[in-house]
């Protein structure tokens, strides 16, 4: 800093003691530098079945704007997703695409699940012969969002929660044995030898 | 032309076994399973007749309906000339054991999907059909979902499918509780 600054009362002066933040140097765990990346930027998966995958396109239109959390990157592949938002009723017939689909997006991956069909079934969980009686019979899923189908806003508070889980993330936890969601209804697919246990 | 002008019509050059019937909420034609390719030929062709348009192919299970005495299966056929401007209703009884039925979609295409729609959920099947496989369900489903005498699958591919209520037989609750 030039003398001529120090005596200039308009400009700003930077009268940190710490020499290390005074420029610009912070110390923080890798864990938790990686999380907050990850967290600011949960893309999710283009995946409209359904009527809840209009409130879900509402929610990324001008009025709600799911953008302003860094998820208003809908990917149309796998395998540039983090967040799978199954929005709208999964049938038998799409359950083994949906879970093709989820295989296919690289680790560290969410499930939302957007709506009562997905949830559980619905409308359709009794009498409905061509219904999943929900989507964590076939994938296991970390945030539900309930509602025929929800506001925009209950989807912005699962992206939120979405966001917070991201902090289960470890390095060191390769399996994410931690960060894995602990419900799941589903029965044990079959897997090919050292992957890991869902 | 007149609707029960065109049923009889088609019952006076038709004959055996062919009936108009007038009463009820709609004026049809119940006409036995083999003669459908030659009546529906002729209401097509035929210049005052002109049925250009298959509107719909329904299937019915009659099975337990009110009045009803056997299980039979009724498939509708519902006709419409899109010049003339009138529309005929041909209904045809099948025996549950064998629903057999020829079929029209050499007269018109569109009877391609509505007759494989039928086959899918209710199990009629189409003879001389280029294609009968399923249109909706997955190809390996056992069953036809429609039928009255359906028993829902216990599971497919794996996937338990059977309904899960609460244990005090209600519905809902956060799931994995």
């Amino acid at each position: 800093m030039s003398d001529k600054a120090k005596g200039d009362p308009e400009l700003l002066v930077n009268e940190n003691p710490d020499p290390l933040t005074k420029e610009n140097v912070f110390i923080t765990s890798v864990d938790k530098a990686l999380n907050w990346t990850r967290q600011s930027s949960v893309w999710p998966l283009t995946f409209g079945l359904a009527c809840c995958a209009i409130e879900m396109m509402a929610s990324l239109a001008a009025k709600y704007d799911i953008d302003r959390f860094g998820s208003g990157v809908m990917r149309a592949t796998p395998r540039q997703a983090d967040l799978m938002i199954v929005a709208g009723t999964v049938s038998h017939k799409m359950a083994p695409r949906v879970k093709r689909l989820y295989d296919q997006m690289p680790d560290p991956k969410y499930v939302l699940a957007m709506g009562g069909c997905v949830i559980k079934g619905g409308p359709y969980a009794k009498y409905g012969y061509h219904v999943l009686q929900g989507v964590d019979r076939v994938v296991p899923v970390d945030v539900y969002v309930p509602g025929c189908p929800p506001r925009p806003e209950a989807l912005i508070e699962g992206i939120l929660k979405v966001r917070q889980l991201c902090n289960n993330e470890s390095v060191t936890d390769r399996d994410r044995k931690r960060a894995r969601p602990k419900v799941f209804r589903g029965f044990e697919w079959p897997r090919r030898e050292g992957e890991a246990k869902v | 032309m007149e609707s029960l002008e065109i049923l009889s019509v088609l019952a006076g050059k038709f004959g055996e076994g062919l009936e108009a019937v007038t009463e009820g909420p709609e004026s049809h034609l119940k006409l036995p399973a083999r003669e459908v390719a030659s009546v529906c030929t002729f209401l097509k062709e035929d210049p005052t007749l002109d049925c250009d348009l298959l509107t719909c192919i329904s299937a019915v299970d009659l099975k337990g309906l009110k009045g009803e005495t056997t299980d039979d299966f009724e498939v509708v056929y519902h006709l419409e000339s899109t010049r003339k401007l009138h529309t005929v209703c041909l209904r045809l009884r099948v025996p549950r054991e064998s629903p057999k039925v020829p079929s029209v979609s050499a007269i018109w295409e569109t009877a391609n999907w509505h007759e494989r729609e039928a086959y899918d959920l209710m199990g009629i099947e189409f003879e001389g059909h280029p294609n009968l496989v399923r249109i909706l369900c997955a190809d390996d489903w056992v069953g036809h979902p429609l039928r009255k005498d359906y028993e829902y699958p216990k599971e497919y591919h794996g996937v338990h499918c059977e309904f899960e209520g609460n244990q005090d037989g209600t519905w809902g609750g956060h799931p994995g509780k």
